[in-house]
Formats: structure tokens, sequence, C-alpha cells
């Protein structure tokens, strides 16, 4: 098990850095630059901002001088915010999007569990057919749709929270029952599913032959094995939460990672885009790890060697 | 004497996943509502233009009409801010939407089929090493993908087969048509990593059966054993997957255009029609909740025929 964590905690390192080059390529394919205007720039200030950038230099020379940076967790100043380092904007805003995300998330979990059980339980019930009805519907409708109607009733219509704007615990209500409806119709599908599947194993019908009555062989037995599905989920959810969040921060206002993310790739802020990347995918491989660690735990089955 | 001889019908995979399907009451809703939204969405257009005279970029002449007027019996959808009436609007839209859900899903599956399939074929390191690129492209967000992709092959760089189709498509010299042929293009680029997954699942468990062995016994190259033995078995699991990946394409779709990088106007998309609608969202609400609801409708649609088609296809997984 040790062994295991050790060689996967190892690899997160050159996939990192694969995933950072294969992002340099993509934004040095795309055309255009961070200095671009609507004007044509003469030809000496063109050359002296590619003097001072090091564009100037052949691609080999620039990639190993971004790699030799990176690799020390520098990833400079960014282009586009001038004076503010890439490592400085990302801790000034990721505080806003982590605290939307993991609500979100866990506001999800106790949804999605709680409704994906009981419609598991009973099964071809009203609440069954009703609770995945809302569930489709939820997966249906577009956040950037939801957010603003939850707006225009709960803040336009009857003022119980803010429409926009960050500040105290009223403020994030709307931004995470927005982003976390997705997730929820999703936790309670593969819950439901994932239930079903191990409410018919052969486990389960030797816990019910011991004679353990039914609240424990669901509690303690089906549960772990109903939510392996869930805890898949867990680590793409996490990647999707940040194109989440960007609608979530532009419908509220937010000043969260997701916006300055989408900024930067569209101004060519080069290094911004490449501190995020690596930054999230890092967090998203970590993600990962955990869940295939959790499956040991939670199914007595499954091994690592 | 042959002629008296009862023919006994063998009921074939496919002829039982089709009765199963049509027991599943939501799935056969959803199919009936699709088939409908398809014949408004080709026909619509064209009936209304028959019968008014409005199109879906067509701005009154006449200065006061251009405001946004509610629903009425002349616009019963209302119209938007320049005038045009909204109903033409979300049926012209319904096609761009449409479009991009089956020709990003059509796209998605030729890559990710061949991609998965190849991979669990070869197997040992080869696929190791292409199923750890398939990681890493997880691991970039798409956004990332799809405006490189957008900014690299769109204007002027546009690649002539992508001009080629939208002018068969929408008429010759439409430079933002094309454009958006190349974000159905883009999308589908960026969604076949999944599929790939879960044809190479399929391939795994296949390869090592006998009919692989006499394929290759026969002489049967290895090209000819991917994509005539084994890909067609996979079609089940493959058909599944892409319905569902039909209305998560549309979503994309709808995200980017609320992001200013999809559908822009003149053309409209349900996607782009509902952001714009959610900026007047207090004022003018039918621009918002028409065609709202019928994206939702669409969506709700294919997500409940994916299920059903996963109940129908999948035996081993019983109806719940």
């Amino acid at each position: 098990m040790l062994s295991f964590i050790l060689r996967r905690l190892l690899i997160i390192i050159p996939m990192a850095l694969l995933v950072i080059t294969l992002t340099w390529g993509l934004i040095r394919l795309a055309p255009g630059t961070f200095y671009d205007t609507d004007k044509k720039l003469p030809p000496a200030i063109k050359a002296n901002i590619e003097k001072k950038y090091g564009l100037d230099k052949p691609w080999y020379d620039q990639y190993g001088l971004m790699m030799l940076h990176i690799v020390q967790l520098d990833f400079g100043d960014s282009l586009k915010y001038q004076g503010q380092t890439v490592n400085e904007i990302i801790g000034r805003h990721l505080p806003y999007s982590a605290t939307i995300g993991i609500l979100a998330y866990l506001l999800a979990l106790v949804i999605g569990l709680t409704t994906g059980i009981i419609a598991a339980l009973r099964q071809n019930s009203l609440w069954d057919y009703g609770s995945m009805a809302v569930a489709m519907l939820g997966l249906s409708v577009p956040n950037f749709v939801f957010g603003p109607i939850l707006v225009l009733f709960f803040a336009l219509g009857v003022y119980i929270f803010p429409p926009a704007r960050w500040g105290g615990f009223s403020s994030i209500v709307l931004p995470v029952i927005t982003l976390s409806a997705i997730y929820a119709a999703y936790i309670a599908r593969l819950t439901r599913a994932g239930m079903l599947e191990v409410m018919r194993s052969d486990y389960i019908r030797t816990a019910r032959a011991k004679g353990l009555d039914e609240k424990t062989v669901l509690l303690r037995h089906a549960i772990r094995g109903g939510i392996i599905p869930v805890i898949s989920f867990t680590g793409p959810a996490l990647a999707g939460l940040l194109a989440g969040t960007v609608v979530v921060e532009r419908v509220f206002a937010i000043p969260g990672l997701g916006n300055i993310f989408i900024q930067s790739v569209l101004n060519r802020d080069e290094p911004l885009t490449l501190g995020i990347v690596a930054f999230l995918s890092i967090l998203i491989m970590f993600f990962n790890l955990a869940v295939d660690i959790s499956y040991g735990f939670l199914d007595p089955r499954i091994r690592y060697e | 004497m042959a002629e008296n001889v009862d023919i006994v019908e063998g009921s074939s995979l496919w002829g039982d996943a089709w009765k199963r399907l049509l027991k599943n009451k939501l799935a056969v809703f959803g199919l009936v509502v699709l088939a409908i939204m398809l014949l408004l969405v080709v026909l619509g257009p064209i009936l209304i233009f028959w019968a008014t005279g409005y199109t879906a970029d067509g701005i009154p002449e006449n200065g006061d009409l251009i405001k946004s007027f509610p629903p009425s019996l002349t616009h019963p959808m209302g119209t938007d801010e320049a005038g045009r009436d909204m109903l033409a609007r979300v049926l012209q839209g319904g096609r761009i939407s449409l479009m991009v859900g089956i020709i990003s899903t059509f796209v998605s599956l030729i890559v990710g089929v061949s991609y998965g399939a190849i991979a669990g074929y070869l197997g040992g390191k080869i696929d190791n090493l292409m199923m750890r690129i398939v990681d890493m492209i997880y691991a970039i967000p798409y956004i990332l993908i799809v405006i490189v992709l957008l900014s690299v092959f769109g204007g002027q760089n546009t690649p002539r087969w992508v001009q080629f189709l939208s002018e068969k498509f929408g008429g010759a010299g439409n430079q933002g048509l094309s454009q958006i042929f190349l974000l159905f293009f883009a999308l589908g680029l960026v969604s076949w990593l999944t599929m790939a997954r879960v044809v190479r699942g399929q391939v795994l468990s296949l390869k090592n059966q006998e009919f692989i062995l006499a394929a290759k016994a026969t002489g049967v190259s290895t090209f000819g054993i991917i994509f005539r033995h084994l890909v067609p078995n996979t079609l089940g699991p493959v058909i599944v997957y892409a319905t569902l990946t039909v209305p998560s394409v549309m979503l994309t779709e709808a995200f980017l255009s609320y992001l200013g990088l999809g559908v822009q106007a003149p053309f409209a998309s349900w996607g782009s029609l509902a952001s714009d609608g959610v900026k007047n969202i207090a004022i003018f609400p039918w621009q918002l909740i028409f065609p709202g609801v019928t994206m939702a409708l669409t969506l709700f649609s294919l997500n409940f025929l994916g299920d059903g088609l996963r109940d129908a296809l999948d035996p081993q997984t019983r109806k719940f």
C-alpha cells in the first residue's frame, strides 16, 4: 500500500511537467501575442518587447528557461497584470473559488447521497420517479440559466440573499446552490444505480442471512459498496468545478480563479495560464490518488500491491 | 416440400433491445419529443417564412417595431430587442444546437472509437502510452484546447474542408457559418476521451475470445481485426455513450456561447439565445423562457433516451 502511494506520488511530477509542456505548446500554436494592439507596433518597439521577454531567443531556449523556473515553482510575473507574480494572483483568487467549490460539492454530496439512497430503497415508488426526474432536470438546465433564475426569485423578488458580490455567509448561498445543482443531480443518479447494483449482490444476501437487521445491512454494508461510483466521480467533478465556477463567478460577480483563467487564455498571458494549469492538474492528480486509496477502505475486495 | 416448413424467427440482439426500449415509457417519450423537435427545426423556419415572412435574422423595416414585444398572436414567443421574431430564432437556433450535438458527437465517436480500439487491441507498452496521453489531455482544461483550436484554425486559416462543409449546409461565402462549423469540430475533439476509455475496456474483454483467434488464423490484417471484428462488437456501449455525449456537448456549446466564444449574432443557437435572454431576465423574461425551455426539454429527452438505451442494450444490467 505504502509503495503504491509513493509510486503514484512520484509519477505526479513528470506527469505535471508533461501537462505544462503540452499547454505551452498549445499556447504557442495559437496566433497572436500578449502585446498585440489594434495598431501595428513599430518594429523597434516590437523588437524591444521581444528582447525584454526573451522572445527573440530560439524556442528551445525559451522552453528550457521556462521549465528551469517552473521546477523551482517560480511561474514568473503575469504579462497582463504588471508587477504581480503568478503565485500572488493564484493565492489571492483561489480562496474564493475554493470556498464556493468545496461548499458546493459538500452540499451536492448531502443532497445527492440522501436522494439516491432513498430512491434506491423505494425503487419504482413515486419518490423514486419524482426525484430522478428532478435530477434529470438538473442535468438539462445550463447553470447560467439556473443562477439568474435563483437571483430573480430570492434576491430581486423576495430579498433574502444579495444578488451578487462577495461578503458574509448570505452572499455565498445562491452561488453555492447554483454550482451544486448539476453535481447533486449526477451524484443522486450514480448513488441510486450503485445502491441497486450492490443490494442484489451476494454479500448483502449473506449479511441478511446472518440475521442482521435491515438498518445495519444498509448502513454498514450496502452504502460502502454503493457509493464507489460517487467516489470515482469526484476526480472529474473537481476538474469540472473550474469550468463551472466561471459561470457562477460571472453571474454573482465573485473574484475567483475561473474567470482569471479564461481571461489569461484570451489575453495570451502565458505565465498565468501555465501557472493555473499546473496548479489545477497537480490538484486533480492528487485527488485521483486520494480516490484510488479510498477504494481500498470502502471495498475490502480491492487491494493494491 | 421446403415451402411448407415454418421458419422460426430467431430473436436478434437489436430486435430484443428495440422491444425493451419500447417498453420504457420515459425513453419512448424522449424519442417522440426528439422526433417532433427534429421535424420542427428542419421544417419550421421554412413554414414560418412562407406563412408570415419572418426570418431568424430579419429585422423589421418599420422603426417602431424594433423593440422587444411580449408574446402575442403575431409573435407567439415575442420578439427580441431588434424586433426579430423569437419563434423563428428559436427554430433556427435549434438547427445549430442539434447540429452541434450530432456533428460534434460524430467527431468524438470517430476519434474515440478508433483510439480506444487501437490502444486496447495492441495492448502492452503502446496501450499504456496511449492511455497516459488520454490522462494528460484530461488534466488540461478543455476550454484552453477549444480556444486554441478556434484561434489557430479560425478566420483566414479555416481548413478548406470546413469551409466546404459549411457551404454545403448553409450556402457559399459565409465566413460566420464556417466559424460555427469549426466550433462543432473543436467540441468533438475535446469530448472523445471518455469514449476512448469505454471502447478500450470493451476491446480488452473481447480480444481474447475465439472469434478473434479465428480471424487471426485466417490471416485477417490487424486493421481488419480492429475495425471489422472488434469495433462492431463494441457498438452497444458506444451507442449508449454517444447518446449521452449529445446533451453534454450541447451544454458545452451553451457555456461557450455564454462566455462569448461560441455562436455569435446574427447566428443563434439555443445556448446563445438563452445567454442573451439571461441579460434581460427581469425585463423581457420571454427572451429566456422560450429558448431555455426548448433546450431543457430536448436535453431532458436525450438523457431519458440515453438511459433507456443503456437498459435496453445491456441485458446484464436488467431494468432496475
